[in-house]
């Protein structure tokens, strides 16, 4: 990706499809109007001549004083469509931005555009465009392209912004995956006294989280604090799964690509059973042989355990030659 | 207004402007106009569930086929190209407009249009041109404008979804606001065209102009002119001419007399006169100038004529001119001058065609004693020829004149006797069936107009053995105090006589009313049309006929005017700017001086728009809070209003989510410098808003002023 040394582009335009047609008129004119000395052609290529720098002080208006800012989902899963939303903030004081759209140059990604038909004087508007990004992992957003072909449509102006941020996209969830039971340990079936996904009322409320449930919303509380709160219960039992997952990339592999795929749907499953199991109470970690998930406890929002497989990569070590990436429930 | 009909309305406005450039030339029939116009009217009725019916499209599509098949068809029969083309290029708005569903409909609807004014400039280069030009330059931004917006909502949305429908019928777009935008986009887009206009070099070669240019057609100068068929057209206004005299008297006489000599005439029978044809000598040439009798010398007068274009292409020429200066055409660069050729009976005539209005001067001599001529004897019998059978006006001549054996005496006898006898002018055309128009005349009802007199006049002449002869052209001319120049109507048509005495026409004039024709015409329509016909003017000599001469000339003026500045400041500034204050001896004087009426008048203006503007400031605030207003609720929502634009322009607007009060706590707890302002004003339009408490006039100037004061407070002290 081009890193930008100025945090704006000098400004670019090019001509649209009908903006080539207008000055292919106008030559057109100007022609005639030379080899006729009609002086009435002068007058009406004047006039297309004059609509040319018109358009292109006015879509120079539309792009001026006008803040960009892009916001991201707090979630994203490969493989699925999400939402970027982007904020416009038209400072000027009278002027309208017309539309305006802004496309996110992400490398690999086929982006819409975001599009504001009206931002009107000291107001912000908010679009917003769908991004499907192919595989899981650490998605890196920099420049975004804001255009306009106001008034006319003969002209695209526009200028690049860079804005760098980034977003971990968490792997794909599957549709269906068989989600193994799991049994309290003996000796334990005593309350843990600890907050999860139990069907007892723990008495106590905190602030909600991104991931929590909106059935767990304290809408008295909520509406005296002003602020969402949410009902934390008590963990049922002491049940716990580790799942394991074998990222190791094994010596003396040939067929390294479909290795990786079988990779990535190995993660997509841990993701989406380490979900299952906490919508169920169950506290979930993940086991990798390169480092370890934090501990969700269950009930809570499965983020850490995605974002964990999110940025989990292939390891290469010595003795594995099986060529089976596992997962593995204890 | 909603999108889909702001967008319908300007579309038609915009394609019936292209429309209406098509029929300003001469190709479009008045039942082709009459066609195209209901076709048009029709057109706007046409709407969905019709415009979606699978087979309309089809219709379309075949109808513009067999069309164009009937156009071809028809130039190859014969038909002008131009004529059979623009007909074409009619039907097809037509079939657009009929057609109009997407924004590429409204594109092409845009588009044609656009080659429709283009072709106007071929076909008319009339004021009417320059009105349907004007109402390009302000409809332009709007169809540009809505039907790229219309593309953007069909992208954005697809085409015919409910988002899309949701849209179109939305009114957030186009709003007065838009309107009012896009039309000020007219001014720089006014301002940029007339300056490219002006700058672009004029370099030409003249293959297409003015295919379909509209000449007028005045009868009596032809080749011949029926008795009857001239003078009858004392009441038509249109303004065939205009005189501009160099040196104007600063109060110029309502109407003056000037007469300017068309063609005369040397032969009469059966009630016509007629030209002997004659092939023309060319006049000479110096420079731009031609001589008709002698060069022109300072003490002439100098009179500039600006002749619309005419189907007989003469020469008009005031009593006593000696010579004329045509300017020259210029084509790629270089000047074309134009031939002008003088025929027996003086007949001053131009070669070629010109496509808008001739400009030329006519440099007149002081005094001037009629036309010097040589007559050789063989014309001289033909201005002696009387018809057999005029015996009785012979004898009637004879009896005038009795006594009197000096020429000039026996026509001014003549003149008289029909001028000042019980001869009475009428536009009423006698019987004359089956009889000698002239006898009628003389001896029956001895009624009727320039023509019958100057007739009969001629003929008495050429009984009593002077050459005589008829003469048209115009006489009279009244004040257009808007353009500064005697305007010339087609009213002012006239027929007299010029008699041959030693050695010079002379001119005779027995029409009794020629008096009356000078009596200038009064009322606001005369008014309206004297304005309109200074614009024509004002067009013709800065946009029809501008050429690298004047560019050449505007330029030289502009270094002139660049020179005389430095010239004017570089003292000034030596002497420490004392120099010069106060001397206007030098300065030119004041073009226009407004007095008390213009006053009241702009400031009448003023005050109706400021009214108005206060009204729908005030109707919007009702729509806005739902209901009619109180004027103690009125004035608070005037007064929130004034606070929120002083906060949005601090940089802290309301959000639409946030109470007023909740946004004045949060201000408060930010530490926003004029919190306390905005608590104030804040509490004030609550209460009044939706409490009891009233907001008095006074209340609401002092809160007013403390919302304003928000801004320069929450930018904090200045160093």
């Amino acid at each position: 990706m081009r890193i930008f040394r100025r945090r704006r582009s000098r400004r670019k335009f090019r001509l649209t499809r009908e903006g080539r047609a207008f000055l292919l008129v106008t030559g057109g004119v100007g022609f005639a109007a030379v080899n006729t000395a009609n002086n009435l052609l002068y007058l009406v290529l004047g006039l297309l001549l004059s609509l040319l720098l018109v358009s292109g002080v006015l879509s120079d208006l539309a792009l001026w004083k006008l803040q960009i800012q892009r916001k991201l989902p707090s979630r994203m899963f490969a493989g699925k469509r999400s939402l970027i939303e982007v904020d416009a903030s038209n400072d000027k004081r009278w002027l309208a931005s017309v539309s305006v759209e802004v496309i996110d140059e992400i490398d690999g990604v086929e982006t819409t555009p975001a599009s504001f038909l009206r931002v009107g004087p000291g107001r912000s508007e908010n679009a917003s465009y769908e991004l499907e990004t192919p595989r899981r992992g650490v998605l890196e957003l920099g420049a975004m392209r804001v255009r306009t072909r106001y008034p006319f449509g003969l002209i695209e102006k526009g200028y690049t912004v860079f804005q760098p941020d980034e977003a971990v996209v968490y792997p794909a969830l599957l549709e269906h995956v068989s989600v193994p039971p799991v049994r309290a340990l003996l000796g334990d079936a005593a309350p843990m006294h600890r907050t999860g996904r139990g069907s007892e009322f723990a008495g106590s409320v905190r602030f909600y989280r991104e991931g929590d449930e909106a059935r767990d919303i304290h809408w008295k509380r909520t509406a005296s604090r002003g602020d969402l709160v949410v009902r934390e219960h008590e963990q049922d039992a002491t049940s716990l799964v580790t799942l394991t997952v074998d990222n190791v990339l094994p010596l003396g592999l040939e067929d390294e690509a479909s290795w990786g795929e079988r990779f990535e749907q190995t993660i997509s499953e841990v993701a989406t059973i380490a979900a299952a199991y906490l919508a169920r109470g169950v506290s979930v970690q993940v086991q990798a042989a390169d480092g370890v998930s934090p501990l969700v406890v269950g009930g809570s929002a499965p983020d850490p355990i995605w974002r964990f497989l999110a940025l989990l990569r292939a390891t290469r070590t010595h003795g594995r030659i099986d060529g089976e990436p596992r997962r593995r429930a204890a | 207004m909603r999108f889909s009909v702001a967008h319908k309305v300007v579309a038609y406005l915009f394609a019936g402007l292209g429309l209406v450039a098509l029929m300003l030339g001469t190709t479009f029939t008045p039942i082709d106009s009459v066609l195209v116009i209901t076709a048009f009217v029709v057109s706007w009725f046409v709407e969905p569930p019709l415009l979606d019916r699978p087979g309309y499209s089809r219709f379309w599509n075949i109808a513009a086929v067999v069309f164009f098949v009937v156009q071809v068809v028809r130039a190859l029969a014969g038909e002008a190209t131009l004529t059979v083309g623009v007909q074409y290029a009619a039907f097809l708005q037509i079939s657009r407009l009929a057609h109009r569903k997407s924004a590429a409909d409204y594109q092409q609807i845009a588009i044609l249009a656009f080659l429709h004014l283009i072709a106007g400039t071929v076909l008319s280069s009339g004021l009417d041109y320059a009105v349907v030009f004007f109402g390009f330059v302000v409809v332009m931004p709007w169809m540009l404008t809505l039907s790229h917006l219309r593309k953007e909502l069909e992208t954005q949305h697809g085409p015919g979804t409910p988002m899309l429908r949701a849209r179109l019928e939305s009114r957030s777009l186009t709003t007065p606001a838009f309107f009012g935008g896009t039309t000020l986009l007219a001014v720089p887009l006014f301002i940029l065209t007339a300056a490219m206009f002006f700058a672009f070099p004029r370099v030409g070669f003249g293959f297409l102009s003015g295919l379909g240019a509209r000449t007028q057609s005045v009868a009596g100068f032809g080749d011949d002119v029926e008795l009857g068929g001239f003078g009858t057209i004392r009441d038509d206004p249109t303004v065939v001419m205009r005189v501009k005299m160099k040196e104007l008297l600063s109060a110029p006489p309502r109407s003056i007399g000037i007469r300017l000599r068309g063609t005369s005439f040397d032969r009469y029978g059966e009630g016509r006169w007629s030209r002997t044809q004659q092939s023309g000598s060319d006049v000479q040439r110096l420079g731009d100038q031609y001589i008709l009798f002698r060069p022109p010398k300072p003490e002439d007068r100098e009179y500039e004529i600006i002749l619309d274009p005419m189907e007989e292409s003469v020469l008009f020429i005031p009593d006593g001119a000696v010579a004329l200066q045509v300017p020259p055409a210029i084509r790629s660069g270089r000047n074309r001058y134009r031939t002008i050729t003088l025929a027996p009976g003086f007949d001053v005539r131009y070669r070629g065609r010109f496509d808008a209005a001739l400009t030329y001067k006519a440099f007149v001599e002081p005094e001037s004693a009629g036309l010097r001529e040589d007559l050789p004897k063989a014309m001289r019998k033909r201005y002696l020829d009387v018809p057999s059978g005029y015996d009785r006006i012979a004898a009637l001549a004879q009896q005038v004149a009795a006594g009197a054996s000096d020429p000039r005496t026996q026509a001014m006898r003549v003149e008289q006797y029909l001028r000042a006898g019980d001869f009475r002018y009428t536009l009423e055309q006698p019987n004359t069936e089956g009889k000698d128009p002239l006898h009628v005349f003389l001896f029956d009802v001895r009624a009727g107009h320039c023509e019958y007199f100057s007739t009969a006049m001629a003929i008495m002449a050429r009984t009593l053995g002077l050459p005589a002869r008829n003469v048209t052209g115009f006489l009279g001319a009244d004040y257009n105090p808007y353009g500064r120049y005697y305007a010339v109507r087609n009213g002012n048509a006239h027929s007299w006589v010029e008699v041959y005495i030693d050695g010079r026409w002379m001119t005779f004039d027995p029409t009794p009313a020629s008096r009356e024709v000078f009596a200038s015409p009064s009322g606001l329509m005369v008014k309206l049309r004297q304005m309109v016909d200074a614009m024509r003017v004002r067009w013709a000599e800065y946009v029809v006929e501008y050429n690298i001469r004047d560019q050449a000339q505007a330029l030289r003026g502009m270094l002139d005017w660049y020179r005389s500045l430095r010239r004017e400041w570089r003292p000034r500034l030596n002497s420490g700017g004392e120099a010069n204050i106060g001397d206007d001896t030098h300065l030119d004087p004041v073009p226009f001086r407004p007095d008390w009426r213009w006053f009241v008048g702009v400031m009448s203006v003023f005050g109706v728009a400021v009214l108005f503007v206060r009204w729908r400031q005030k109707r919007s605030r009702q729509n806005r809070a739902g209901r009619q207003l109180d004027p103690d609720r009125d004035r608070a929502v005037r007064l929130y209003l004034s606070l929120e634009s002083s906060l949005r322009s601090a940089g802290h607007a309301r959000p639409p989510d946030v109470t007023p009060r909740e946004h004045a706590d949060a201000l408060g707890e930010s530490g926003f410098p004029a919190a306390k302002e905005v608590r104030e004003v804040t509490d004030a339009y609550l209460a009044a808003r939706f409490g009891e408490s009233g907001l008095g006039p006074q209340d609401y100037a002092r809160l007013r002023q403390l919302s304003r004061s928000i801004r320069s407070k929450a930018r904090g002290p200045t160093v």
